[in-house]
């Protein structure tokens, strides 16, 4: 071998990184919807639907903290300092006073407005609160507070009501005056850390004192979204302050506790902070659609059987007639051959729609209808696979089998000896040919067994129930489909060596 | 042949034959197979207990429930090919639209004889305008075509964060119109980002109700043909179609349930069907009733019957099987479910479907509004829906999509349609 | 069959007792069929359903007269050898190569021992179904998926047998015990699974299947059938039969299976769709016939000037006439019109589908192939990648494509647009504005976006064709070439794409073919708005469309239902079919050269 000088070397492996950049490239881009469709089957709900869309499946953290039920995690900087959150789970519509928002300080209008995505072009203003615009009156309509004065009195009473996970909370009594009137009475935690949001009230005023709440000019404020929005203000008077109070917007905004200091309460828009989230596969999803966990109506493990039983009794069906019928037509002759071929190839053109209701009366007439039967035994007699075998059976020497009849061999020994062992790339060809055409019909099996039969399912049509009854799921409607597509991948890897050896070698290239 | 021996032969015969009913009746209860379309897997349980219930308690008939695809899995379509091949359910629900055809067809049983026997049994039991349909006979004599399983309408799934958001007013209230309805969605697309005010299917009913509520329809007073050629098939197009236009809205023709569950939607036009499956999303809404067109308020009442095969064998119990399934007891059962109203015009059940819930403060009240003022879904007795439904659908997408006026498609679309009906 | 492979073997006369018998069974099969026959002219509900018409019922009664016509055939040809024992001799010693085949002499023997032959074995399989069918095998086939469902821990044992043949064939050292091992753990998972599933249940169940006469007497005529087929297939030498008459015999045999499964399932349903065509069947309505007018529907086509007064084009139109196009030449606008103008929209939308997708599907195989027909380490890999998509389901990969792929709004197809936009702002510091495609909305994108789905799927396979192509391709051709300095791109010029040019016409026609029976995409991609739109409503979607929806009673559905369907079908056949006959002959003349 010659010796290469370093510059021809260097171009062969340009060569090569670039055929195999290249390659990788297009592949990738090709497998896209295929890689997404595994990756998405291992997301959460929530996280095949978050906004923007992520490719990798991510899970939110949780925490409980103690005696209280898990919660997510959050993490945002509060006076530039980065903690972790966990979010105080209320339930807002169990509220009857949902059109209320809680008075409440929070940390400061730097450390809110932070949270948005502006930062830099915030303006100043002393305290940045959440109060009400509206509140429902007896008859169930809402007003807003325009230029009302709304005053609020706290009262010496308290009362004990069952807060999350039923736990007996005090709350203190408040007598909400409108113009004068009074309209309502408010409670508001005394017991933190967690707050209720139904019966917050405002931390401002010591008890005893009186609250009065006037809207003031709207405040221009940049929001999360980029762009600026007028938000209503009030400004808030207690005897010994006066704030200035943003309105933001109600039933969003969630309170949060520090993980390391769960007394620490900050208000925030869920949606504007960030959660914390960990790359995570949820593999349940297969266990619930394979029905390893206990999810009866997502399941399609009978479908994933059924499915494999059909196909493979297809498969090896369409073979067998197959062999027997591409060998007479490439090595007998018989009368009416050719004619019987050309019929063959026609029957390749009908559409099969038409067929639907003339083989669908053979079923009934048979008794077959909703059964499995239906999808092999009209399947295992093709034209085309006869065809394939033919074409290759065609380019086997004569010789061989001339030499074998003298010696007496019978036809069918001469096919099992001779042929079958020549022919396992076209075979094999044939054969996956044969089971993704088995595995993958849809229509007919939509048309032969019924829906409601889950005994007979094949995987189409269980991917179709699936994805008709789980709507609302979407990332298990992919794990459904993965499962109705992983498998003849599978096969079809292990078997890809005859099938590219077998198209080169059958007549199929023309 | 030996006289004596034939005669013996022949009696023999005879008594075989008239052995066999007797013998069959032996054999056991008569067997009565039904279907219906569940929306999902609780509702295919509820049915299956009902059958289970109604099998148990009465005598002599056993149920067979069998819970057919959904739409989209063909349906109507596996039907069609039960039918033909005479493998067909005795028993099933098809969607009112359908009813025409099926009658016309010959399928379904004309059951006003059943009925007329029945002491119990009353139209007036059940909601006035799919009795209306399914006593509708073109040749005047008394007919009977099915019992509606239960009943549905429209209503706004508003995303109560996306309007906090904004600042302003939820839907429904006094002046709810479509100034009111546009200047919310406004209002929300403008929060920016993927946000869009409103969004819908793009099926008949959906484009129907714009135009029912301008005042259009989609057939003339007689249903004997198109009544799209007028002023008010233009005002809705071109209210509906800048929706779209001016980006209030999501796309048309895509599925506007993923963003709407994905938060990114204020106001989502959907059946009651979809309340069940919205209880799964993480923000807070409510529903509203649809906001007044220029005629007034308008909404749809959507309807599906039982409905009886043409080619059972037992007429009889398949009518006692219809009436069973719409007995108040077994609406009352499928009400609380929450996916639809029931049919019949019972007191408890419509209690039982206002309770649906509660954990949500869920505003009812906004569908049995929507029914009261609601346009009956409507099987075309003269004409072939399919096909009439396939240019409507067409003509209004291409309006939409802004490949023809709406002008033009008010002036033309009747010459098209009009073919469909029976001159 | 030996007898038949050893044509110079002496074999003794068969005696006359047999011939006489099968005369006999002869005679009794046309005698049974005569009586079907006339059993079947006489129902009065033949059809239990009543929806097929009394044209089916006649033509199941002519159908069973077939056998019994040819059943008396070959009794004469028995009588004949029978009561001729010359004749009998005389085939006897052509058989023996004593004498040339016979020229000119009396044939009916001979075929009437081809015909006995073909009815025998038919009966044996179409009763042996039958017996199947009392034994209640084929319904039994539930049963058998129920217990492999059930005993599904088993089916572990397969896979890891294939596994440890896998591995085996990798370890060269322990081949032979890992082998023994695999083979071990296959057998003995697949042994349990047998027993597990219940087979001696099953064959206790079809011994109780013996209660009933039938079973019994079906059982006999399966015994009786198969003896006579034997002997018919013996009986050769008798009939004086020449090596390529054997031979011929043979070749039907081994069709048969195929022949007679593909009869029965492709054939029947297909002549009675041909035969619907020529009716107004209706689902629930008994067909009548009504001609040519199906077709004549289909083929009402009329081109019409739109004058002055029609405001607009429809009005140009008879009233029962619908738009298909509309074209402008110069200054007048002409109006095409038709009875059915959503068929040939449908039609058009095939053609344009097709239009499009050849190019798709077959220019990046080519390119593709090219690359990836070298003998570098892995990309035997690469391959196999680039045929997963042809791999997957179309109810599968429809579902993704909306979701992932198409969405307007979250769509990774226009999130990728849109990054590639915005970095060519930045760095040319043009002013691309983001078009935000509606793939599955916009009315000029719908079609094309089914087609970007379909080629998808196809290329892989279609890449796959065009590499068997190139293999086929001497490597000498390619030295000559680089010895006389051609660069690589006149290689594949002047090279490649010669040489290739029968691969590529096979793939461009198996496209076509395919393409112009496009209904799955179209019909899954938008089956969630219940309704595809014109733009992309197919052929065969339109003709299912019309056969299951539009089922109309009234006589306003004359173009609709199943032989309406049926006849848009065969219209459909005859235009797939000259695409077809145009590729034999493209390919002969090919040849020729």
């Amino acid at each position: 071998m010659q010796k290469r000088t370093l510059s021809q070397k260097l171009s062969f492996w340009a060569e090569r990184g670039l055929l195999y950049t290249l390659l990788t490239t297009v592949a990738l881009l090709m497998l896209f919807p295929l890689i997404y469709m595994v990756i998405a089957s291992l997301k959460t709900t929530v996280d095949f639907n978050s906004n923007p869309r992520r490719l990798l499946p991510y899970t939110h953290v949780t925490e409980a903290l103690a005696g209280r039920q898990e919660v997510p995690v959050y993490e945002f900087s509060v006076n530039d300092e980065e903690k972790r959150y966990l979010i105080s789970q209320i339930d807002a519509n169990n509220s009857d006073k949902s059109d209320f928002a809680y008075l409440g300080e929070v940390a400061d209008l730097e450390a809110k407005v932070k949270l948005g995505s502006h930062a830099e072009q915030r303006r100043n203003i002393d305290v940045l609160g959440i109060i009400p615009i509206a509140y429902r009156n007896e008859e169930g309509q809402k007003i807003r507070i325009e230029d009302q004065t709304l005053t609020l009195i706290p009262t010496e009473n308290i009362v004990q009501l069952a807060g999350n996970n039923s736990i007996f909370e005090n709350f203190r009594v408040y007598d909400v005056f409108i113009d004068g009137e009074l309209v309502q009475t408010w409670l508001d935690s005394i017991d933190q850390p967690v707050p209720l949001k139904a019966y917050m009230l405002p931390t401002i005023a010591e008890a005893g004192e009186e609250l009065t709440i006037k809207v003031s000019e709207p405040i221009t404020l940049l929001d999360a979204r980029d762009s600026d929005r007028d938000y209503d203000s009030v400004i808030v008077s207690s005897p010994t302050q006066e704030t200035t109070l943003v309105w933001a917007y109600n039933a969003s905004i969630d309170v949060f506790l520090d993980q390391e200091n769960p007394q620490n309460v900050i208000y925030a828009i869920e949606s504007f902070v960030k959660p914390v989230e960990v790359i995570e596969f949820q593999f349940s999803n297969y266990e619930a659609v394979l029905g390893l966990a206990d999810e009866p109506s997502l399941r399609m493990d009978r479908a994933l059987v059924n499915t494999a039983f059909v196909t493979i009794l297809v498969t090896i069906g369409q073979i067998t007639t197959s062999l027997f019928g591409g060998y007479a037509f490439s090595r007998m002759r018989f009368r009416g051959r050719d004619t019987l071929f050309l019929v063959y190839l026609g029957s390749i053109m009908v559409p099969f729609v038409v067929l639907i209701v003339p083989i669908y009366r053979l079923m009934t007439a048979l008794g077959w209808e909703d059964h499995l039967v239906s999808l092999i035994v009209p399947w295992i007699f093709t034209a085309y696979g006869t065809f394939l075998i033919r074409q290759f059976f065609i380019t086997i020497p004569k010789e061989l089998e001339e030499a074998a009849l003298l010696d007496g061999c019978g036809r069918l020994r001469i096919l099992w000896r001779i042929f079958i062992p020549l022919s396992t790339p076209a075979l094999a060809t044939h054969a996956i040919f044969t089971f993704l055409y088995a595995w993958n019909s849809f229509l007919w099996p939509l048309i032969i067994i019924n829906t409601g039969n889950k005994e007979d399912q094949v995987l189409t049509l269980a991917l179709i129930t699936l994805g008709n009854i789980n709507a609302d799921k979407p990332n298990i409607v992919m794990t459904g489909a993965a499962v109705m597509i992983l498998p003849p991948m599978i096969v079809f890897i292990l078997a890809q060596r005859y099938f590219i050896e077998g198209i080169a070698t059958s007549g199929l290239k023309g | 042949m030996n006289k004596r021996l034939f005669v013996i032969a022949l009696i023999t015969l005879l008594s075989l034959t008239l052995l066999t009913p007797v013998l069959a009746q032996d054999s056991g209860d008569i067997t009565l197979r039904w279907r219906t379309r569940p929306d999902n897997q609780e509702e295919a349980d509820v049915y299956q207990a009902i059958s289970d219930a109604i099998d148990a308690e009465w005598d002599g008939v056993t149920l067979r429930y069998e819970a057919g695809g959904t739409e989209t899995a063909g349906y109507q379509d596996t039907l069609i090919t039960e039918i033909e091949a005479g493998t067909a359910p005795d028993v099933f629900w098809i969607p009112g639209t359908d009813i025409a055809r099926f009658a016309e067809a010959g399928l379904i049983l004309n059951l006003a004889e059943y009925a007329a026997a029945d002491e119990d049994f009353s139209v007036e039991d059940f909601v006035e305008q799919p009795m209306f349909h399914l006593t509708f006979s073109q040749d005047g004599e008394p007919a009977l075509w099915g019992l509606p399983r239960d009943v549905s309408s429209f209503a706004i799934y508003y995303n109560i964060d996306l309007f906090d958001q904004a600042g302003i007013d939820y839907p429904g209230g006094e002046n709810w119109d479509w100034e009111a309805f546009r200047e919310a969605a406004e209002e929300i697309t403008a929060l920016g980002g993927d946000i869009r005010g409103f969004g819908m299917n793009n099926w008949w009913a959906n484009y129907g109700y714009w135009l029912n509520a301008a005042g259009s329809s989609f057939f003339t007073e007689d249903l004997r043909s198109c009544g799209l050629d007028n002023e008010n098939t233009v005002v809705a197009l071109e209210f509906l179609s800048s929706l779209y236009k001016d980006g209030l809205a999501v796309p048309y023709g895509e599925d506007a349930e993923g963003p709407f569950r994905a938060g990114n939607v204020g106001m989502f036009i959907n059946g009651r069907w979809a309340t069940p499956g919205m209880t799964q999303v993480d923000f807070n809404w409510n529903v509203a009733e649809l906001p007044a067109g220029p005629a007034g308020q308008s909404n749809w009442v959507f309807w599906g019957a039982y409905v009886v095969n043409a080619k059972t064998e037992h007429p009889e119990e398949a009518w006692e099987l219809l009436t069973r399934l719409t007995s108040p007891e077994v609406q009352g059962q499928v009400a609380a479910l929450g996916a639809n109203i029931p049919s019949r015009v019972s007191e408890e059940a419509l209690e039982v479907f206002l309770n649906t819930f509660p954990e949500l403060g869920l505003n009812n009240q906004a569908f049995l509004n929507g029914l009261s003022y609601g346009v009956p879904e409507t099987p075309v007795w003269f004409g072939s829906w399919s096909d009439i439904d396939n240019a409507y659908f067409n003509g209004v997408a291409e309006v939409i999509n802004g490949d023809l006026s709406p002008q033009e498609f008010a002036d033309t679309i009747c010459t098209e349609v009009d073919q469909f009906f029976e001159e | 069959m030996a007898t038949l492979t050893k044509p110079q073997a002496k074999s003794a006369f068969t005696p006359s007792l047999v011939l006489l018998l099968s005369m006999i069974w002869a005679l009794a099969i046309a005698v049974y069929s005569i009586y079907l026959a006339w059993r079947i002219f006489n129902a009065e509900a033949f059809d239990v359903r009543e929806s097929l018409g009394n044209t089916v019922q006649y033509f199941f009664g002519f159908l069973s007269l077939v056998p019994a016509v040819l059943g008396i055939f070959s009794a004469l040809g028995f009588a004949l050898l029978i009561t001729n024992p010359e004749r009998l001799n005389l085939y006897q010693r052509i058989a023996d190569h004593e004498l040339p085949p016979a020229q000119g002499i009396d044939r009916i023997p001979l075929l009437g021992r081809y015909v006995f032959l073909g009815l025998n074995y038919l009966g044996t399989v179409l009763s042996a179904f039958y017996l199947l069918h009392l034994w209640d095998v084929f319904i039994g086939l539930d049963e058998v998926a129920e217990a492999i469902y059930e005993n599904r821990v088993l089916l572990w044992g397969l896979v890891g047998a294939y596994l440890l043949f896998w591995l085996s064939g990798k370890i060269i050292r322990l081949q032979r015990t890992l082998e023994l091992i695999a083979l071990a753990v296959g057998s003995i998972s697949f042994i349990l699974l047998l027993l597990f599933s219940g087979v001696h249940e099953a064959l206790i169940y079809i011994a109780g299947q013996y209660d009933s006469l039938i079973v019994w007497i079906v059982t006999a005529v399966v015994i009786i059938f198969g003896i006579f087929t034997y002997n018919a297939l013996q009986m050769g030498r008798t009939f004086g039969e020449t090596p390529e008459q054997s031979i011929g015999w043979q070749g039907w045999m081994l069709v048969s299976p195929n022949v007679i499964g593909f009869g029965l399932f492709l054939a029947g349903p297909l002549l009675l769709s041909f035969y619907l065509s020529f009716t107004n069947a209706k689902v629930g309505q008994v067909p009548k016939f009504n001609g040519l007018e199906n077709y004549t529907t289909i083929f009402s086509l009329q081109l019409r000037e739109q004058k002055p007064e029609h405001q607009y084009p429809i009005e140009a139109l008879d009233s029962d006439y619908s738009i298909v196009h509309t074209y402008k030449l110069g200054n007048t606008r002409y109006v095409l019109g038709a009875r059915d103008a959503r068929f040939w929209l449908s039609l058009e939308n095939t053609l344009q589908f097709c239009l499009m997708l050849v190019p798709l599907a077959t220019i990046p195989a080519i390119g593709l192939a090219v690359v990836l027909n070298s003998q570098l380490p892995g990309v035997k890999f690469y391959r196999a990648l680039y045929f997963l998509p042809s791999v997957a389901a179309v109810v599968g990969t429809a579902l993704i494509w909306r979701t992932a792929l198409y969405s307007s709004q979250i769509g990774y197809l226009n999130y990728a647009i849109e990054q590639i936009i915005n970095a060519t702002n930045a760095i040319f510091g043009t002013d691309i504005e983001n078009p935000q495609f509606g793939w599955l909305i916009d009315s000029r994108l719908q079609l094309f976006s089914v087609v970007l789905l379909t080629a998808w799927q196809i290329i892989g396979f279609n890449t796959v064709l065009f590499l068997a192509g190139l293999q086929g391709i001497p490597n000498a051709l390619y030295e000559a070439a680089s010895v006389d300095g051609a660069s690589r791109w006149q290689q594949f010029r002047h090279i490649t794409l010669p040489l290739l040019a029968p691969t590529t016409f096979f793939v461009v026609v198996t496209t076509i073919i395919n393409a112009l029976q496009v209904f799955n995409e179209p019909y899954v991609l938008y089956s969630r708005e219940q309704q595809v739109p014109d733009t992309v409503a197919t052929a065969v979607y339109h003709l299912y469309l019309k056969a299951f929806q539009s089922t109309s009673g009234n006589e306003l559905g004359a173009a609709s239902g199943f032989g309406y369907a049926s006849a848009v079908a065969w219209v459909l056949f005859a235009l797939i079919f000259s695409v077809t006959l145009l590729q034999f002959r493209v390919s002969r003349s090919g040849e020729e050269r």
